[in-house]
C-alpha cells in the first residue's frame, strides 16, 4: 500500500487534515518509508510527549551525523549543530531540568500588557490600513518587537533579529538543503555575536530586561556561557516564528469565517477562543522524539531509537478526544489541546503569544468597524512550522 | 535520458558505489538505497552544476532520476 504520509506535497502543506484523518482512522501508528513512526491520534501523542523513555534530540543529531559524512561540509554544520544542541528545547534531563528551572528564574515577568499595547498602535500607525500583508507588516513585526524590548534589545533591531529568525526556523523543516545550512550558519554566528555584545553591555550596565536578569542568575557560570547565549537566541525565534503564526492563521480563520467580532473585546471570551484557534490549526504541527529504549504505548511495541514523529496538528482534530473536531468552535471548554505540546518540554512562551494575540485582537475591534479579507492566504512551504507567506486585509 | 537524468544517475551511483548502469532511473530513490541525507548532497551537488535553486521536497515529490530530472527540466526552461 501506497503510504499517505506525504509532508512534502503542496496539498497537504495548505490543507493538512484530510492526511492526518486518514492516518488516524486507517493506521494511526504508522510506519512511514524513511522509516520514522507518525502519530496522529490525541491518546498517543499525549502519552508520549508525557513519557520520559522518548526523549528530545533528533535534529541536531541528525545533522552532526550528516556533516560528519561530508568532513568538507563538516564547519558549516558544526556551528548550527552546537547552536540546537544547547537549546532547552532539544536536552534531555538532568540538564533540560536546570537549564529550564534557570531561565524560569527570569522568564517570569508577565507585566507586558503595557509592552504589547504600545508595539501594536506603532505597528498600526505605520501601515496603509486600506490594504496591506498581514503576514510581513503585523504578525511577524509584533512579536520580533515585544521579544526584542523584553529582552532589552536596542528596538531598531527587531527587523534585523526577525530576519535571522526567519533563517533559523528553517532548522525545523522535515527536508533541508545544504543552501538552507549555509544561511542558518551565518544567521547563527550573527544571532550569537549579536548577543555576546549585548551581553557584555548588559553585565556592564544590568537593567531589568530578561536578557539582564539571566546575565545576572548567572553571575557564578552555572550555566555554561554559550548555552546561555545559545538559549537567547532561542526564546528570540521560539517567541517570534510561532507568535508569527498564531496571529497569522488565528485571524485569517477569524475573518474567512466571519467570526471577528466584538464578542471577542470579552476577556474570557477571547481566551478560550485563542486556545480553540490553537487547537484547530496549530502554528506548530509536528514534534519529534526517539525512543530511548524499547517501550509500548498503547499496546504499540518502539524499539530503542525509533524514531517518532508526533502530528500535533492531528491529535488536536481527533474525533475522539474532540467532539465535532473539524469546526472552529470558539467557545469551546474544556479544551486540552496540544498546540502548546505537553509534558517536560510544554512551550514555556504560552500565556506570551496568547496575550499577543489577545490584545491585538481587541485592539483591531476597538480601531476598524471591518475587517476583511482581499485575497486568499498564500502558506509558507513548512509543515512543522505552519504560518503564512501572505495575506492581504484592509481594514476600515 | 536527459543531461540531469545522466548527472544525477552517475552522482548516485558514485554515492552508492555502484556501476552507473545497476541504477534504474525509474526505481524509486529510497528503494534504491538513499535517504534524506544523501539527497541533502545531492541537491547541492545539483544545484551548483545547473545553477538552479531545488525545492528539498521534490525530492520525495518526484522520487526516481527520471521523474526527478523531468522536473528540474520544467524549472530550467522558461
Amino acid at each position: 500500500m501506497e503510504s499517505p504520509w506525504k509532508p512534502y506535497l503542496r496539498e497537504n502543506i495548505i490543507n493538512p487534515y484530510p492526511m492526518y484523518k486518514t492516518l488516524r482512522e486507517n493506521d494511526p501508528i504508522h510506519q512511514a518509508r524513511s522509516g520514522e513512526w507518525v502519530i496522529t491520534r490525541y491518546e498517543d501523542a499525549r502519552a508520549i510527549l508525557k513519557d520520559s523513555r522518548f526523549i528530545v534530540g533528533n535534529r541536531a543529531a541528525w545533522l552532526e551525523k550528516v556533516g560528519i559524512q561530508h568532513l568538507d561540509k563538516w564547519e558549516s554544520f558544526k556551528v548550527v549543530v552546537e547552536a540546537l544542541k544547547s537549546f532547552v528545547v532539544f536536552k534531555n534531563p538532568p540538564d533540560h531540568t536546570h537549564l529550564r528551572k534557570f531561565i524560569m528564574q527570569a522568564w517570569n515577568d508577565r507585566e507586558i500588557d503595557e509592552i504589547i499595547h504600545e508595539n501594536i498602535d506603532t505597528i498600526l500607525g505605520r501601515i496603509d490600513h486600506r490594504g496591506f500583508n498581514l503576514a510581513t507588516e503585523l504578525a511577524a513585526p509584533l512579536p520580533s518587537l515585544t521579544m526584542t524590548r523584553i529582552l532589552g534589545l536596542p528596538i531598531e533591531d527587531f527587523k534585523y533579529l526577525e530576519s535571522l529568525s526567519h533563517e533559523m526556523i528553517h532548522s525545523l523543516d522535515l527536508y533541508l538543503t545544504f543552501r538552507q545550512i549555509e544561511k542558518m550558519k551565518k544567521a547563527t554566528e550573527d544571532f550569537i555575536g549579536y548577543f555576546e555584545r549585548h551581553a557584555a553591555q548588559k553585565l556592564a550596565k544590568p537593567d531589568d530586561s530578561l536578557l539582564s536578569k539571566l546575565i545576572y542568575l548567572n553571575t557564578d557560570n552555572h550555566v555554561p556561557h554559550h548555552e546561555l547565549i545559545g538559549n537567547c537566541f532561542f526564546l528570540f525565534v521560539a517567541g517570534e516564528e510561532t507568535t508569527a503564526g498564531l496571529i497569522e492563521l488565528g485571524l485569517y480563520h477569524l475573518i474567512n469565517q466571519n467570526l471577528l467580532n466584538n464578542k471577542l473585546s470579552n476577556t474570557r471570551t477571547a481566551s478560550l477562543a485563542t486556545d480553540e484557534l490553537l487547537r484547530y490549526d496549530s502554528p506548530a504541527q509536528i514534534v519529534v522524539r526517539i525512543a530511548k529504549e524499547k517501550s509500548i504505548i498503547n499496546g504499540h511495541t518502539f524499539e530503542k531509537g525509533d524514531p517518532v514523529t508526533i502530528c500535533l496538528g492531528a491529535a488536536n482534530r481527533d474525533p475522539a478526544k474532540f467532539k465535532n473536531a473539524d469546526e472552529l468552535i470558539l467557545h469551546r471548554s474544556p479544551n486540552p489541546h496540544l498546540a502548546f505540546a505537553t509534558g517536560i518540554h510544554r512551550c514555556l512562551g504560552d500565556w506570551l503569544a496568547k496575550r499577543e494575540f489577545e490584545i491585538l485582537v481587541s485592539r483591531l475591534l476597538e480601531k476598524y468597524a471591518n475587517i476583511d479579507l482581499i485575497d486568499e492566504p498564500v502558506w509558507k512551504e513548512n509543515l512543522n512550522m505552519r504560518s503564512l507567506k501572505s495575506l492581504h486585509i484592509t481594514c476600515r | 535520458m536527459s543531461s540531469i537524468s545522466e548527472f544525477i544517475r552517475l552522482k548516485i551511483a558514485e554515492t552508492l558505489g555502484l556501476k552507473t548502469e545497476r541504477i534504474n532511473p525509474d526505481e524509486e530513490f529510497m528503494s534504491l538505497g538513499l535517504d534524506s541525507m544523501h539527497a541533502i548532497f545531492l541537491i547541492d551537488e545539483i544545484e551548483k552544476k545547473f545553477g538552479i535553486e531545488i525545492n528539498p521536497h521534490s525530492f520525495w515529490e518526484y522520487p526516481t532520476i527520471n521523474s526527478f530530472a523531468a522536473n528540474l527540466e520544467k524549472q530550467l526552461k522558461p
